[in-house]
């Protein structure tokens, strides 16, 4: 099984906030106005945690948790929030009655309510994204992982229209989960490979066809981080990049008292 | 004795002072109307509300109308199993404020959502018995239920003596009369029908409550409100609330409808001792609250405690303490326990519990925030104008429901008070009375059974993520699949539904033989 999850490498993050606009910008994520921030309406699937302590700030990136025990799914009175098979908590906008019960189950507080209909400047329009939905008022909406693109890729697999350094690694006997997760797991390391490693490659190897592209199959938070301190990928595949640094000592997790399970995992700053 | 009780059977017309309180409450309903739909067209934008302050008044509100809720049924149906001889008249106004503030509770619920239409449309469909809505949903259904079924079938004795009379209305009181006659057998069914009423009626009640306090209760993630005493607590509450709420509506009605001999100061004593009891129980658990919380100083909860008894809430906090322990003072001494102070100390309890379910919403949200963020605001809340009309709207719809009640009904159980009348007519319908109580009884019996094969159905094909694989979404590569097991729950569901309808619409118009 896919167990998708993250690894925020604290040590890297530079808190640029790249993320936290890459993400408006993929989710067609409403702009607001300072007025609005002020009053607490604004919308942000990814955003700074912000903790002062011992006399210095740090930054952490907080897109959801994606809990395997979440307890937003066990409030939501309609099912409209729900854990996928692949342990991704997605929302059904369509099917959110907007009674803000999983806002308030929500320990990490990753979800948003949309106050009213979401607007934006007549230029921008032609850019919104047509794979993701916009939300109408009165629902609630939070991070997907960008689940548009792992559907994509899915769907790209299972055609065979993949570059052939995916192909290489994704085999006939695999399930298209798993030919999923290793491609993933594929395009993770090609993101986070260094220039001089890249000069270094054979030709022969997996990368020569690669277009950039192409790694717009990750989560665009992840694409777009320029410490490349987010990695994304399969949990449960012993050999991926994301579940071999989860393993770290400098691992920890927000709020592992309260039994939510995040899937989220941040390793910790060196001293 | 002719003559005395006869004129409770005439309501009557409206007097100057019930024509100004109509209208005075129509321009107040009329105003909320608008607000309401100047809500709908705009969002939730019109609203005080935001992140993490997710619930507002409308959530207080909910919460203080279904506690009033709890004074009419439970507390009549425990006189009634008691046989307190003394409170019987006033128990038809008791059960009058549950049907009505259920009401309002329900529709208080429905300015809270975001999406009104959604609501009304998938909570029937696809609600969740893991979520402590559907509970709500199911018990509040059922109290609604039985509270009113408990009022219809108190009041056939009634109606049945008013059908004989001149009256514009008189159609509908045949209509609902079915074929009481008044003797000996009818009388003798109907009190033991209302006696099952009643004792089915007491764990409802216990369970309406003690589920709105799990809302709270169940949320590990908000401070304060994790607490194993939300249940009892609001039991309490409601207990405390509701009471004060019937004594204040009597207390109106015995001066409008010149009661002094049926409700004799004496009763309100009875019932100024009852308040009483659940005052110092209220103050009890307001102390083990604040003692667990204090003393045990989890730094989170230390926060909520703090703003709320020294910090920017703390006058509000005072003035719940401040008006329970003065009211509980005062109707300690025997001496001060008159009729006057009951009733004052009625009027100064109730609003106190409004602003107290205001302290148990508000303290804990505006602390819900825990991890602030680059982007997230200072926590404040600040009610609109759209949010106090719709609150003054829905005390006026209950108030409104109270006063088209008694224009149109005897405000007192008049044949439990002065004994049951011969009709003079005969009844033009021939529903029986039998027919009447097996439609309430099975219609409680097919909801019990609804509910049982809901939950049981939740349980057997969906588990805990029943939502799993459902995923319909406008983005062209979504997955778009409703799985078997919840095709079936759904469908089971909405037969479930129709055959309770037909059930009990059977039942009701059966027509007896002959």
């Amino acid at each position: 099984m896919v167990r998708w999850g993250m690894v925020i490498d604290l040590d890297k993050c530079t808190a640029c906030q790249a993320c936290v606009v890459a993400c408006k910008a993929e989710n067609n994520i409403p702009i607001g106005s300072e007025a609005e921030q002020a009053a607490g309406r604004q919308i942000s699937w990814m955003d700074l945690i912000v903790k002062n302590s011992e006399g210095r700030v740090a930054m952490l990136p907080r897109p959801c948790m994606h809990c395997d025990n979440p307890p937003c799914v066990q409030v939501c009175p309609v099912g409209a929030t729900f854990r996928r098979e692949d342990g991704i908590v997605d929302q059904d906008y369509n099917r959110c009655i907007g009674c803000r019960l999983c806002m308030v189950a929500c320990p990490y507080g990753v979800r948003y309510f949309n106050w009213r209909e979401p607007s934006w400047p007549d230029t921008y329009l032609e850019y919104l994204n047509p794979t993701v939905p916009v939300r109408p008022a009165g629902v609630v909406e939070k991070c997907t992982f960008c689940v548009h693109r792992i559907t994509r890729l899915k769907r790209d697999i299972s055609t065979g229209n993949v570059p052939t350094a995916i192909a290489k690694v994704t085999k006939n006997n695999m399930s298209l989960e798993e030919k999923t997760s290793k491609a993933v797991d594929t395009l993770m390391r090609r993101l986070i490979m260094k220039s001089d490693e890249v000069e270094r490659a054979d030709p022969e190897d997996l990368w020569i066809d690669f277009d950039f592209r192409e790694l717009n199959y990750l989560p665009s938070c992840v694409r777009s981080c320029t410490g490349r301190a987010l990695i994304f990928g399969d949990l449960d595949d012993p050999e991926s990049l994301v579940s071999q640094m989860a393993k770290s000592k400098r691992a920890f997790r927000l709020f592992e008292e309260l039994g939510t399970n995040p899937k989220v995992i941040y390793l910790q700053e060196g001293r | 004795m002719e003559v005395g009780y006869n004129k409770y059977y005439n309501p009557g017309g409206f007097s100057r002072i019930a024509y100004a309180t109509l209208g005075i409450l129509i321009i107040v309903i009329a105003l909320a109307l608008h607000a309401w739909l100047q809500q709908l067209t705009q969002g939730l934008a019109v609203t005080g509300l935001n992140r993490p302050v997710v619930w507002g008044i409308y959530m207080a509100n909910f919460v203080f109308f279904i506690s009033i809720s709890m004074s009419g049924t439970f507390i009549s149906s425990v006189m009634r199993l008691l046989s307190l001889e003394w409170g019987k008249p006033i128990t038809r106004i008791a059960e009058v404020i549950t049907v009505g503030s259920l009401l309002m509770a329900a529709l208080n619920i429905l300015f809270d959502v975001g999406g009104l239409f959604r609501a009304l449309i998938y909570i029937p469909l696809f609600g969740r018995i893991q979520s402590p809505v559907g509970w709500d949903v199911i018990v509040l259904l059922f109290y609604l239920l039985t509270g009113l079924g408990y009022l219809h079938v108190a009041l056939i004795p009634d109606i049945a003596v008013m059908a004989g009379k001149e009256s514009r209305f008189s159609w509908l009181y045949s209509l609902l009369r079915y074929d009481w006659r008044g003797d000996k057998d009818q009388l003798h069914l109907l009190e033991s029908g209302l006696k099952i009423l009643a004792i089915v009626t007491v764990p409802v009640a216990v369970m309406m409550h003690t589920v709105t306090g799990w809302i709270f209760g169940g949320m590990k993630a908000v401070s304060t409100w994790n607490d194993a005493i939300m249940g009892p607590y609001f039991i309490i509450g409601a207990l405390l609330s509701g009471l004060s709420l019937v004594i204040i509506t009597s207390a109106i009605i015995r001066w409008r409808f010149a009661l002094h001999e049926v409700i004799p100061d004496r009763t309100f004593i009875n019932l100024g001792k009852m308040l009483l009891v659940f005052l110092l129980g209220y103050l009890y658990f307001m102390l083990a609250e604040t003692f667990t919380v204090r003393y045990a100083a989890v730094s989170e909860d230390i926060r909520v405690s703090e703003f709320s008894w020294t910090g920017p809430y703390s006058p509000l906090t005072w003035y719940v303490l401040a008006s329970l322990v003065i009211a509980s003072v005062v109707l300690l001494i025997p001496r001060l326990r008159t009729y006057k102070a009951v009733i004052a100390m009625s009027a100064a309890v109730l609003p106190a519990m409004w602003v107290k379910r205001v302290l148990i919403v508000l303290p804990g949200l505006i602390h819900h925030d825990s991890l602030p963020t680059v982007q997230s605001a200072l926590p404040q809340y600040t009610p609109t104008y759209v949010e106090f009309l719709l609150t003054a709207g829905s005390f006026a719809g209950l108030a409104l429901i109270l006063l088209l009640f008694v224009k149109l009904f005897p405000v007192l159980p008049v044949w439990e008070v002065f004994g049951v009348q011969k009709t003079k007519t005969e009844p033009t319908t021939n529903i029986s009375l039998r027919a009447v109580l097996t439609g309430w009884m099975s219609g409680i019996l097919v909801t019990t059974a609804y509910v049982a094969v809901w939950a049981a159905s939740t349980i057997i094909f969906a588990g805990e993520n029943s939502a799993v694989t459902y995923s319909v979404k406008l983005a062209p590569t979504a997955i778009q699949v409703l799985s078997i097991p919840e095709l079936a729950t759904t469908a089971m569901f909405n037969l479930l539904i129709i055959v309770a309808l037909a059930g009990v619409l059977a039942i009701l118009f059966v027509r007896r033989r002959g």
